[in-house]
């Protein structure tokens, strides 16, 4: 008996799993079980449900924003997210054909009419952030014609249903004018007709309404879930919209009060804790807390890049020549980001040579250093000695020559990053970028007498450099972008005034900008910030302290800067910048050794 | 000159040595630190707040016109042919009587001969108020309803009535409407028949004998049920004393006989306020329940699934007994037709076919273990 028991129900405690789906499969039918008399409407309705709640899935925090250089896994991530909104979208076009053949069959009952409408404003809650689904393909040049098409497509179905869903709303309120519900979904509609203002006002008033009927009823002790349920779904709206507007602040307060009402609806709940919790990491990793469309620029023009020659134009006989190439612009924004830091790479290595070359004489001289050492560094140049001989000068011209072409190039990529911020206003990325630009080109203004200073005494067949160069290359070296610099980052900041990233940017304005005390006091001021938004991430903690260093580092203040030191070798990203330093403090600690 | 040698290579060593103080190594101020470049700059994807979905009105109980059996008492016939006189009392009193026991929902006979009489021709009771639904000749005058002249048997519209009005409207007596009563059954049965669609059951009482000399009356009595004709609910014989005063030309019924009578009509039936049952089986729409023949229950009897919350009683679904055994009952699960409750209902809070959807799918949800109350 038992044995057939057992075959009968062979391995219960094997598939209990099974049964536990199958019963709260069959439990989920039953939440969503609705009647209705036209069939068709009753598989709608459950497949509307399922997709409402299946749309939380396409919000997600991806690590590698379109904007910069994404990798490929991460392009096929944006790319099976768009393929997901697209599945959907069809499916809510499949749903809204079967609830408006059921309110032709059945004209009397409202309710497939308004079902319509709901499936048409959650289509609408895709297509209304098409940029957020898009915005990848137009960065490959393979996909742009998908990216032109899809984005066409996208955009006419998005006024259709907007229209469409606008007059059955009206419709179903002309019958039910005092109908909360209708109200908040005329309210959406406006929002989706760029009426945000509007919608607001609209939405405010219902807020209003709602409240005080929820009091009123509690005091009758009446029921008010329904109630609740409505104020909770128009003060989620309220929220997002204002959030919309910028007005963040608003924002919170309207969805923190959502979490205060007794039963609020679980959607919207739900909805406001995904919303906290990604955008408080969003604030930690993402430059921009909206996702703009991108707009390539199309006419960009050129850009003049001057390089100070010294052979004629055929490499037959020396003499100087300024030669002026005009570059056409870059818009790959991948491209971009590669040569800005590329640009930095150089401009920190350019620098480090004369102190690198110094560093290594004391070493191997203990600081005697003879003729022959003289010759492997760079001299100062002084009118006394009239540039030191033509080895240190030609070291000099090798300098300035890197030197310009790294002030050509920063100058160049400021411009593509110009035409770009031109085109996307809206995108901090962009203008974080035009920073660090800045920041490279502000650095070589301020030295421009370091790399310029050679001009005065380089001699070329006995002949000086002509002076309607000179003045040429001065001049370029006297660029002024320190306003526009500081206004970025306060864009930025403004935008998300808690992302480390443009935190540790303004950092890096201010020890290059300010004096060493107001750069020091800054430091100290945002540290806290730094290590509270990015427990996790010692990265953020280990720059701040490399920027400390630099500070101690340019007032040679030695016990601080020794300290920093002995910090820094616990991060492993600042090992270059260490290494650097402990040449430095070398060479504090033995130059009084040099006998001059 | 060989004196100035020493000066010279002072001099000389001098020089050299001021030369060498010219020389100065150069570095740069400082060089700067690299700027911090993220390698991976997030971006995060939002939608827009969900769509919430309205409440869907849930219906998980019905409506009920009424928790104990509605009943109504048909005019008495009068087999005997003697008593004419008293045969218009009986049914008054037995309605009386039934009303006394509150065991029943009495229909007032007033309200009765109303329904039996205006339905003729078109002209239907509906919730007190009167109005026309099918009559060819005004059609294009919804408004109108039929006076019917008693004296000529001619029907006239009457003008300018508005709808849901309650009117007088002229009746024609139920002999006009059926004839005679007692000398045609089938006149009777179609009268009985009008009046059970407004109950659950109707005690048609006849006259089967009358006793001058001890002032008795002979009557035989039953309750047939308005959904099933093929079973009596209860029936039975009896007799009610009579008084009659010449001199003063008034007749009396002996109450305590009728009361009588009526008790042992009410105990026939099952009190809901003192018994509860159970369903033991449930078997698509037919039901088992723990009440039998000992319990009174008989075929053709109503009553109800019904839920109860603390001091709260919700009913279900209705049912009407279809077999009856000693300990148990087999019953129907029914819904009313949709027509029906919202010829109760009134067009404004009439029942949509999605909430009359949700009226039948209550039936589904019925399981073994729920209470039964008979009605």
């Amino acid at each position: 008996m038992t044995s057939i028991k057992h075959q009968i129900f062979p391995s219960f405690r094997k598939t209990k799993k099974l049964w536990i789906l199958l019963i709260l499969w069959e439990l989920s039918c039953n939440v969503y079980a609705q009647n209705y008399s036209c069939p068709k409407a009753n598989n709608a309705y459950s497949s509307l449900i399922d997709i409402i709640d299946k749309t939380r899935s396409l919000d997600l925090l991806v690590t590698e924003n379109v904007y910069g250089n994404p990798s490929y896994e991460t392009y096929t991530k944006y790319n099976n997210r768009l393929n997901q909104a697209q599945k959907m979208l069809v499916q809510l076009d499949q749903i809204d054909k079967d609830f408006k053949e059921c309110a032709d069959k059945f004209p009397n009952s409202t309710n497939y009419l308004l079902n319509s409408s709901i499936s048409k404003l959650t289509a609408l809650n895709i297509l209304f952030k098409k940029q957020n689904y898009l915005n990848h393909l137009m960065l490959d040049a393979n996909t742009l014609k998908q990216y032109e098409d899809l984005k066409d497509k996208w955009e006419s179905k998005e006024r259709e249903n907007l229209k469409l869903a606008r007059s059955q709303v009206s419709r179903l309120l002309i019958g039910d004018k005092s109908n909360e519900y209708l109200q908040i979904l005329n309210a959406i509609c406006l929002f989706y007709d760029k009426k945000t203002d509007k919608a607001i006002v609209d939405l405010k008033t219902i807020v209003d309404a709602l409240k005080i009927e929820i009091t009123q009823k509690k005091s009758e002790a009446a029921d008010v879930h329904e109630k609740e349920k409505n104020l909770s779904f128009a003060l989620t709206w309220l929220g997002f919209m204002h959030a919309e507007k910028s007005n963040v602040a608003q924002a919170s307060i309207y969805l923190e009060e959502v979490n205060s009402i007794d039963e609020p609806d679980s959607r919207c709940i739900d909805w406001i804790d995904h919303c906290k919790k990604q955008n408080k990491e969003a604030k930690v990793k993402c430059c921009d807390l909206k996702v703009a469309e991108i707009t390539i620029p199309t006419s960009t023009g050129n850009f003049e890049w001057k390089a100070l020659k010294f052979q004629n134009a055929n490499n037959t006989s020396e003499e100087f020549n300024l030669l002026e190439v005009s570059t056409p612009l870059i818009t790959n924004q991948r491209e971009l980001i590669k040569q800005t830091t590329d640009c930095w790479n150089r401009l920190v290595a350019l620098e480090n040579v004369s102190w690198q070359l110094y560093v290594e004489r004391i070493q191997q001289t203990d600081g005697k250093l003879s003729s022959d050492d003289y010759a492997k560094l760079f001299v100062k140049l002084t009118p006394d000695n009239k540039g030191a001989g033509p080895i240190n000068l030609l070291r000099y011209r090798e300098r300035f020559v890197s030197g310009f072409e790294l002030l050509n190039h920063l100058q160049f990529l400021r411009q593509c990053w110009s035409a770009l911020i031109t085109s996307n206003p809206e995108i901090g990325f962009y203008k974080l970028y035009r920073t660090k630009t800045d920041l490279g080109i502000y650095y070589l203004s301020q030295n421009s007498k370091s790399f310029t200073e050679f001009l005065d005494y380089y001699k070329l067949n006995k002949k000086s450099i002509p002076t309607q160069f000179a003045i040429k290359i001065k001049e370029s070296f006297e660029i002024s972008v320190l306003n526009e610099l500081n206004d970025d980052i306060r864009w930025c900041i403004k935008e998300n005034p808690e992302n480390p990233m443009y935190i540790l940017t303004n950092v890096e304005v201010a020890v290059l900008s300010k004096s060493s005390s107001e750069a020091l006091s800054y430091i100290n001021e945002v540290k806290p910030l730094i290590v509270k938004a990015t427990p996790n991430f010692p990265g953020y903690d280990g720059a701040l302290e490399m920027y400390k260093s630099y500070v101690h580092f340019k007032m040679k203040n030695m016990g601080d800067l020794k300290q920093s030191v002995q910090i820094l070798s616990a991060y492993g990203n600042a090992s270059d910048w260490n290494k650097d330093l402990k040449n430095y403090i070398y060479l504090f600690e033995n130059e009084n050794k040099v006998k001059k | 000159m060989k004196k100035l040698y020493p000066l010279v290579i002072i001099l000389i060593t001098f020089q050299l040595l001021g030369c060498k103080s010219k020389r100065e190594a150069f570095v740069t101020i400082a060089p700067p630190v690299k700027p911090f470049f993220q390698e991976k700059v997030g971006l995060a994807l939002n939608s827009p707040p969900p769509m919430v979905m309205p409440s869907a009105k849930t219906i998980n109980e019905i409506e009920i016109s009424s928790q104990y059996f509605k009943i109504a008492v048909s005019l008495v016939l009068d087999k005997s042919g003697k008593a004419e006189a008293i045969k218009n009392l009986i049914d008054d009193q037995f309605a009386t009587a039934l009303d006394q026991t509150k065991r029943f929902t009495v229909m007032d006979k007033g309200t009765m001969m109303n329904l039996v009489t205006n339905t003729e021709k078109g002209v239907v009771y509906e919730t007190g108020v009167y109005k026309e639904t099918k009559s060819p000749k005004y059609e294009n005058e919804p408004d109108s309803v039929i006076s019917v002249d008693e004296k000529t048997q001619t029907s006239q519209p009457i003008a300018s009535t508005k709808k849901n009005v309650n009117m007088f409207v002229p009746k024609k007596s139920i002999f006009q409407l059926f004839g005679n009563l007692e000398t045609n059954p089938q006149a009777y049965e179609e009268y009985v028949n009008e009046i059970k669609s407004y109950t659950d059951g109707v005690l048609r009482i006849v006259i089967t004998g009358f006793d001058d000399k001890n002032k008795k009356l002979d009557i035989d009595y039953k309750i047939s049920s308005s959904t099933t004709s093929n079973y009596p609910l209860y029936s039975g014989s009896g007799k009610i004393g009579f008084s009659l005063e010449k001199e003063e030309a008034t007749l009396t019924l002996e109450r305590k006989d009728i009361e009588s009578i009526v008790d042992d009509i009410a105990k026939s039936f099952p009190n809901p306020e003192l018994k509860t049952y159970q369903i033991i089986q449930v078997n698509g729409r037919k039901i088992t329940v723990n009440a039998g023949k000992k319990d009174n229950i008989k075929t053709g009897m109503l009553g109800y699934v019904i839920k109860m919350d603390g001091a709260r009683t919700s009913y279900r679904a209705w049912i009407e007994v279809t077999e009856v055994f000693m300990d148990a009952f087999n019953a129907e699960l029914k819904v009313e037709d949709l027509a029906k409750i919202n010829s109760n209902r009134g067009k404004e809070n009439s029942v949509t076919d999605d909430e009359y959807a949700q009226y039948v799918n209550l039936l589904n949800t019925i399981k073994v273990g729920e209470f039964v109350k008979m009605k």
